[in-house]
């Protein structure tokens, strides 16, 4: 299976990045795309394929300055995915939530998350 | 001078008095949506402020792209986009936010209750309802969230207008109103 990077210059886009060797997700910058579905479908097939393996290790890191609503929608599926893949093929993952120091909004949308999600959650000021 | 072409040195003195520092009809693409981002962050000065302003610019825009019963075509994104208005007064101590779109009749109700629901809880409950309505799946594009967290930023009611249009549409009208004290305060930590 493939790594994936999906970067444009777009600004309402995010940049992502899926590490097929480590693990390891990068989803940062701002994400305000008007067809989320759309937009997050690549990611959910490369999480499909990747969590259908068991006993791998992941792990989300989130570095958003800002996302609209549609986008707290598709993030907060993308760890019910990984909550089902520790809850059934013993996966183990971990969520680290990066928000810029004074940004109060975004560590509020972390501290829902981690209040929504049973997972392994670290909210990182930086 | 043709009486029917639009004074636009009147209308720019309206808007002027009314403090509006932006106004948009039509149809808005993800590139103007982002453009106006950049420039309202960087225009209303602190980081902060800019962020909040434009995050419920963007709840509304999509809004009015999702919901308005009024759709053109647009070559840009190649599909049907809803078609309103918005704008952005900027006053002495607060913002207001407005938007303005067509919606079928036949929703007129469940938008009022929905907003008047919204209304009456306090920033505790909006943040339930929030996580609550978030876990919901949707029928539609939007994330069925937009409302709810536009009072949440805002920490105002929603104000709304609907006005009847024909058989089929109201007009519905919908303000948010951003004070500047109270981002100051959040944000001088």
């Amino acid at each position: 299976m493939k790594s994936l990077l999906i970067h444009d210059e777009h600004e309402y886009k995010p940049r992502i990045s899926l590490d097929a060797e480590t693990g390891i997700i990068n989803i940062e910058g701002e994400s305000y795309h008007e067809y989320t579905l759309e937009f997050f479908e690549p990611i959910f097939k490369w999480l499909g394929d990747y969590t259908e393996v068991p006993n791998k290790k992941i792990e989300l890191n989130f570095r958003m300055s800002y996302f609209n609503t549609s986008s707290s929608r598709r993030f907060l599926e993308i760890m019910n995915l990984l909550e089902e893949y520790e809850a059934e093929k013993n996966g183990r993952v971990v969520v680290n939530w990066y928000y810029e120091k004074n940004d109060l909004d975004m560590l509020e949308s972390g501290e829902e998350y981690a209040e929504d999600v049973k997972l392994e959650f670290n909210l990182i000021a930086y | 001078m043709n009486t029917e072409s639009l004074s636009l040195s009147k209308y720019l003195r309206d808007m002027s008095q009314q403090n509006v520092i932006l106004t948009f009809k039509g149809t808005i693409s993800q590139e103007i949506l982002a453009d106006v981002g950049i420039n309202l962050r960087s225009r209303l000065g602190s980081f902060h402020t800019g962020k909040r302003i434009f995050a419920i610019f963007v709840e509304l825009a999509q809004n009015i792209y999702h919901h308005s019963a009024q759709k053109e075509f647009s070559a840009s994104k190649g599909r049907p986009a809803g078609v309103g208005m918005l704008a952005i007064q900027d006053s002495n101590d607060h913002f207001i936010l407005s938007s303005g779109n067509l919606i079928e009749n036949y929703k007129v109700e469940g938008l009022k209750e929905r907003c008047q629901f919204i209304n009456q809880m306090t920033s505790e409950e909006l943040r339930t309802y929030y996580m609550q309505q978030r876990k919901r799946p949707t029928g539609g594009v939007g994330a069925n969230i937009g409302l709810i967290d536009m009072a949440r930023r805002s920490k105002n009611p929603l104000q709304y207008d609907i006005q009847d249009v024909d058989d089929d549409t109201s007009f519905f009208a919908l303000s948010i109103t951003v004070n500047k004290i109270e981002l100051e305060n959040e944000t001088a930590i």
